[in-house]
């Protein structure tokens, strides 16, 4: 009975919205919109780049050898991933200097090439210091990890030439008189393998690791879609939330329902899995037209755990956008107000708690409401898992912090809907 | 099938709405509640159902509160506003509403084809958006949608406000045949006719309160005058009429050029009646005798008419 009367009201609001030319406008070319635009307006094909790192430089080597500073910083120029440029390489006399720029933002990180670093390199391991801005622990990871992953391989690299080089000069002097004997092409080989294991003591391969570190344009694009999608269930979901009840009290089916066998449980359950259904379906919509339309990076492999995390997340946040509007309904007396507080509140957090403008172009006092907006975690886990790959280990924190904050809202729910139900239909 | 509505109070802000309203209902019949609009007759029916709780008091179907499900179930109920969605079609409206009910669709769309035949809401019309109808036909899809589940006690709230008079009639047989079938029916009505001609017993209520209940015939014997002269004078009916009518009746209302005379005993009050105004030089263009009807009840208990003049 309780299953029957829940799937009439699925089927009934699913008529009603997709009849409703304003609601599909809402839930789908919205969104759609403003994935579009950031696909061919703000990162157009081609425009983008990797982040492009803006690294300083003070060069103090002085000497002249295989590898000077000055090779360095050619090196660093030269760099490239996926045919673009990886460093912006800015020069600087002074390392003071070079420091208060990265402290202003105007650089991501600065290294102090020293005085005798290429003689160093020769006889031993030169030293080479890197300051990492950190304007957050995002950008810093990022750069850290790029500038590190790069920097281990030119060191290998040198390693590598030291290696060959010392090689060369030991097989000649054992040719040329030194010590001979049958064994001679063994010690060879063994001192090959002995020096090649200093100069490689781990043989990490840094590929794996970098594109994942990288913005590109797909993730971009994959962030955005993301971010429509949310923006798109905080103001349906608020709006949703606050105003459903008033809107069956004004149409008066409210009172029709209430006098039929549906419990005031049934019905809440009903409103809320007819709205979870349409913002799965609008989610899927956009989705699929962020990947396949926009060329959004979205990844899906169920053989992902985090992944079988992503439709579970992509649930909650429609549910907690939801939740939170029920909780609102309480401040409003009609449809039109519910709805415009739900639209308004939705659209003002979408672009303030970090939903559509990412957290990081905020000002450090803005940044204070994504931290503790339970739908932002929702959708930073969501890129985390679905745009940057990352594993189930390094989610799971946050996904137990949305679990708690789903549960408290929908108590918080309960309690207002135990309340309120019946009274929603006396009041005038 | 017993329904039973003991003390109920309601409030609405500081107003009162309902003092005190007590009645039972035992027997398959149809039952009205009769009163002028904000009498109390939507908040009772409400209540009944269980839409709304009393202040005080407590009603019982069966020995049950209406809160309960199993008990709301054998209830159909068409509330004054129709409750229905405009961008659904006739048949999607109501076929939602069975649904709540648990009617299997197949057999809520037979009767709902069949009643809707009945009282002139063909098929081709269940075919339609709601949003296109006429305040009649929604009244009307309301009406039915109540009927979908073949419920034990049927509540309806002004049933036949906004139909034309063949549905009216229509829907008035269509009940009789119900309460032939064992149904109990309890309906709001401020329609004379409809309480008269339809119910088996009728509560009056005024002001929140009910005022005498029981079969027409037994209210009109009971707290009806004999007879009720109607007589219209040219000129109008002023003071001076007023006063030489005063005496012959023991409750005279005026209705424009009208005056209405409840009176004991016609054969001796008429021709009382036309000497003084044909001796105070006033002619009379009308003059009728009737029966009371449950109106002139009304206006004996309360001072006040139900339907307006
Ligand atoms: N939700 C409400 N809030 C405040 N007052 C209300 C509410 N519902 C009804 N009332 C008041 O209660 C009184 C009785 O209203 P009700 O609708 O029960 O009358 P009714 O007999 O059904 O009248 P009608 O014939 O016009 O339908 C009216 O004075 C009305 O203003
Ligand atoms: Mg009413």
């Amino acid at each position: 009975m309780r299953a029957r009367q829940i799937k009439a009201f699925v089927k009934r609001d699913l008529r009603l919205v997709f009849r409703d030319k304003a609601a599909v406008f809402w839930l789908i070319a919205w969104p759609l919109i403003w994935v579009f635009m950031v696909a061919y307006v703000f990162v157009p094909p081609g425009s983008v780049t990797p982040v492009k790192l803006e690294i300083g430089v003070v060069n103090m080597d002085e000497g002249s050898g295989n590898f000077t500073g000055r090779d360095l910083i050619a090196v660093l120029e030269n760099a490239t991933y996926h045919g673009d440029r990886l460093f912006n390489i800015h020069v600087y006399n002074e390392t003071g200097e070079m420091i208060s720029d990265i402290r202003r933002g105007a650089l991501d990180a600065g290294m102090v090439i020293p005085r005798n670093f290429s003689r160093n390199l020769t006889v031993g391991s030169a030293r080479l210091r890197v300051y990492i801005g950190f304007t957050d622990i995002r950008s810093a990871s990022i750069t850290q990890g790029v500038l590190r992953g790069f920097l281990d391989e030119v060191s290998t690299r040198i390693g590598l030439v030291k290696a060959n080089i010392t090689i060369y000069y030991m097989q000649r002097y054992m040719e040329e008189g030194g010590v001979y004997n049958q064994s001679r092409g063994d010690l060879v080989g063994f001192l090959r393998r002995y020096m090649i294991g200093i100069a490689m003591p781990l043989n990490t391969s840094y590929e794996e690791v970098r594109p994942e570190a990288f913005e590109t344009r797909e993730t971009i694009i994959g962030w955005y879609t993301l971010g429509a999608i949310g923006m798109m269930f905080l103001y349906t979901g608020f709006s949703q939330g606050a105003a459903a009840v008033y809107r069956e009290k004004e149409a008066g089916t409210l009172r029709r329902i209430l006098a039929s066998p549906t419990t005031p449980s049934t019905l809440v359950t009903a409103i809320v899995l007819s709205n979870l259904v349409i913002f799965l379906i609008t989610a899927a919509i956009v989705l699929l037209a962020g990947v396949y339309g926009a060329g959004a990076r979205i990844v899906f492999d169920p053989a992902n755990p985090a992944h079988l995390l992503a439709p579970i997340l992509l649930l909650d946040g429609a549910l907690l956008s939801l939740g939170i509007g029920m909780l609102l309904s309480p401040l409003a007396k009609t449809s039109q107000g519910a709805s415009s507080l739900g639209i308004a509140l939705g659209l003002m957090l979408t672009f303030t708690a970090g939903i559509w403008f990412p957290r990081q172009m905020m000002p450090a006092w803005m940044s204070v409401l994504a931290e503790y907006f339970p739908p932002t975690w929702v959708f930073d886990t969501l890129r985390n898992i679905m745009v940057y790959g990352v594993g189930v280990g390094e989610v799971l924190g946050d996904v137990a912090k949305i679990a708690v904050a789903t549960l408290i809202i929908l108590i918080g729910d309960v309690a207002v809907y135990r309340l309120r139900l019946r009274r929603y239909l006396e009041e005038a | 099938m017993i329904v039973e509505a003991r003390d109920v109070w309601k409030r609405y802000g500081g107003r009162v709405v309902l003092r005190g309203v007590s009645l039972r209902i035992e027997e398959p019949g149809i039952y009205g509640l009769l009163g002028p609009n904000g009498a109390g007759k939507t908040t009772f029916m409400n209540i009944l159902v269980g839409v709304a709780s009393p202040d005080s008091g407590e009603v019982l179907v069966n020995g049950r509160p209406p809160k309960d499900p199993s008990v709301r179930a054998r209830i159909g109920f068409s509330p004054q506003d129709p409750g229905l969605i405009d961008q659904l079609t006739g048949f999607e409206n109501a076929l939602f509403y069975a649904e709540l009910y648990g009617v299997d669709p197949g057999t809520a769309r037979e009767r709902l084809i069949g009643i809707g035949e009945r009282l002139g809401l063909p098929r081709s019309v269940l075919a339609r958006r709601v949003g296109g109808y006429s305040g009649g036909m929604k009244k009307k899809l309301g009406v039915i949608i109540s009927l979908l589940h073949d419920p034990e006690i049927l509540v309806l709230d002004e049933p036949t406000s906004g139909m034309d008079p063949g549905a009216r009639r229509e829907l008035w047989s269509l009940l009789e045949e119900l309460r032939g079938r064992g149904k109990m029916i309890i309906l709001a009505t401020h329609y004379m006719d409809e309480a008269e001609r339809l119910c088996d017993r009728v509560a009056l209520i005024n002001d929140g309160a009910i005022v005498a209940e029981g079969s027409p015939g037994e209210l009109k014997r009971k707290h009806g005058p004999r007879a009720v002269v109607e007589v219209a004078i040219r000129g109008g009916v002023d003071e001076a009429v007023e006063s030489i009518l005063r005496g012959e009746a023991e409750r005279i209302e005026v209705l424009g050029d009208k005056a209405l005379l409840h009176v004991e005993d016609p054969d001796r009050a008429v021709p009382r009646i036309i000497d003084r105004l044909y001796g105070a030089g006033r002619s009379v263009t009308l003059l009728h005798v009737r029966y009371p009807s449950l109106d002139d009840v009304f206006l004996r208990l309360t001072g006040r008419r139900i339907e307006g003049p």
